[in-house]
């Protein structure tokens, strides 16, 4: 149940990192020229561009190229139609990773328009801002949910395993008393918790799984976001939790109860 | 024989309860092979004394001996090790009745650590022809008659051949005749060199089966 919750946190923060990549690789700042910019000025624009270090890639669009492309998008020559081409020419910048944060992309603005014959820098401030705060509050969300879920299972399995020597404390007595080590005694109960551990794990990879492939029939973006691979690391990693959280609860409250004086257990 | 062979070995000890004093200034020997009766009042210190021996309270003042462990300095993880020194024959430590006399005596090698199989059904067997019990292997507690389920503790405590018995009323419930039979049992065990330290109410025992007794008075331990 806490490893399905877990997954699910998993799955939702992996997707809405696999989102923000996705929006941040495809960020790009358009940086308008002045029509009347020299071709000279404009490939010395264009390799000072190439230097910069938050570049990734800089494409020039020529205002020609930019009227063929829109033409083609409206399906209508317009430049015959205004007998002139309004449109700019342009650099289209994408950003390397680690150059997209806000406040960055506000230094790159300023930057760039103090250059001669730029007239405007561009880039989608509202939608990239808005996301990238959302995702971060949600990741946000989801970590300390996880850690609430973690909590609690501990806490659970951690009851569990109580009852569980509690209901068999006078056989535990019995060893004791036989002089039976505590390895011996705790054995049984770690065992128990690694079954459990992989039980729970099995059942929450399957409703994963099951939520994973009914997911896109309502969502059909979603699929945009997930490969096949994404799965293993999260199952492995939920695996890797599940058997953590009941091996060392199960450890903690049995070392703990055999510390006890089993008198006051009566 | 020296005192340094003792089995028991009880130096000015003072034996405390929830940081209550029970018992002081305890001075004790029990040699290999000595049967001895512990008497004394409900609430006179019986039974912390026998806890003080097989370290389930502590001994925090004075110098304790038993079977060659110092019960002072006795290390947590060496308890177990004590503890299969001792054959204990307690109320609390009741037989398991969701299983047979044999698996009864198994869980018990299995939990000290023996894992040969002939080795364990050959020692079982073995304990069980000393208490008179071999043709029982196979039945279940509940169909055991009072004095049988007594030796088959008996047998139990003997399996990892114990330099120390101690039994705590072990006759408590059972009528005279049988009482008799245990305690033939407990005094051929200690002929043959296992020391037995037995705490009783049963005066009519202690006249029978004459042995020494030390008797927990007010606090203090002495030899009657």
């Amino acid at each position: 149940m806490v490893l399905l919750m877990l997954g699910l946190f998993g799955y939702l923060y992996l997707g809405s990192k696999a989102a923000e990549n996705y929006i941040r690789e495809n960020l790009t700042v358009q940086v308008f020229l002045d029509p009347n910019l020299s071709d000279s000025l404009i490939s010395k624009y264009d390799g000072a561009l190439k230097q910069e270090p938050y570049a990734a890639s800089v494409v020039f669009i020529s205002k020609e190229r930019a009227a063929i492309e829109f033409s083609n998008e409206l399906g209508q020559d317009f430049t015959g139609f205004l007998g002139f081409n309004p449109l700019m020419g342009s650099f289209q910048i994408k950003l390397k990773e680690g150059f997209n944060q806000p406040n960055q992309l506000k230094d790159i603005e300023t930057q760039l328009t103090k250059w001669a014959g730029i007239t405007e820098v561009n880039y989608p401030k509202a939608a990239y801002g808005n996301a990238q705060a959302n995702i971060q509050r949600i990741g946000i969300l989801f970590i300390g949910l996880s850690l609430i879920f973690g909590a609690i299972a501990v806490v659970l399995i951690h009851n569990t395993v109580r009852l569980n020597l509690y209901a068999r404390r006078f056989t535990i007595k019995s060893m004791q008393l036989v002089g039976a080590t505590p390895s011996f005694i705790i054995k049984p109960f770690l065992i128990r918790g690694l079954i459990n551990g992989i039980w729970g794990w099995l059942i929450a990879v399957v409703l994963l799984w099951l939520i994973q492939r009914s997911l896109p029939i309502w969502i059909p973006e979603w699929e945009n976001f997930f490969g096949e691979l994404f799965n293993i690391s999260l199952f492995g990693a939920l695996l890797l939790v599940g058997l953590l959280i009941s091996l060392i609860s199960s450890l903690l409250s049995t070392r703990k109860f055999l510390n006890t004086r089993l008198d006051d257990l009566y | 024989m020296s005192q340094g062979e003792s089995i028991i070995k009880y130096h000015e000890v003072s034996l405390f309860q929830q940081n209550n004093l029970v018992l002081s200034e305890v001075n004790l020997s029990i040699l290999p092979g000595e049967f001895v009766y512990l008497i004394g009042s409900t609430g006179s210190g019986k039974s912390t004394l026998l806890k003080s021996m097989y370290a389930e309270i502590p001994v925090e003042r004075g110098e304790a001996n038993i079977a060659g462990y110092n019960l002072k300095s006795l290390k947590k993880s060496n308890i177990p090790f004590l503890r299969r020194k001792i054959g204990i024959v307690f109320q609390d430590f009741q037989l398991l009745f969701d299983r047979d006399v044999e698996d009864n005596l198994d869980f018990v090698l299995t939990a000290t650590g023996w894992n040969n199989l002939l080795d364990k059904n050959h020692r079982i067997l073995e304990v069980l022809n000393l208490v008179g019990l071999s043709t029982k292997l196979h039945k279940m507690p509940n169909e055991l008659s009072g004095g049988e389920q007594q030796r088959l503790v008996i047998a139990r405590a003997l399996l990892n051949k114990p330099a120390l018995i101690l039994a705590d009323e072990p006759t408590g419930n059972l009528d005279p005749s049988t009482s008799d039979e245990i305690l033939n049992l407990l005094h051929q065990i200690s002929r043959e060199g296992t020391s037995v330290l037995m705490a009783t109410h049963d005066y009519r025992i202690l006249e029978k089966f004459p042995a020494k007794v030390i008797k927990c008075n007010d606090g203090f331990v002495e030899v009657v």
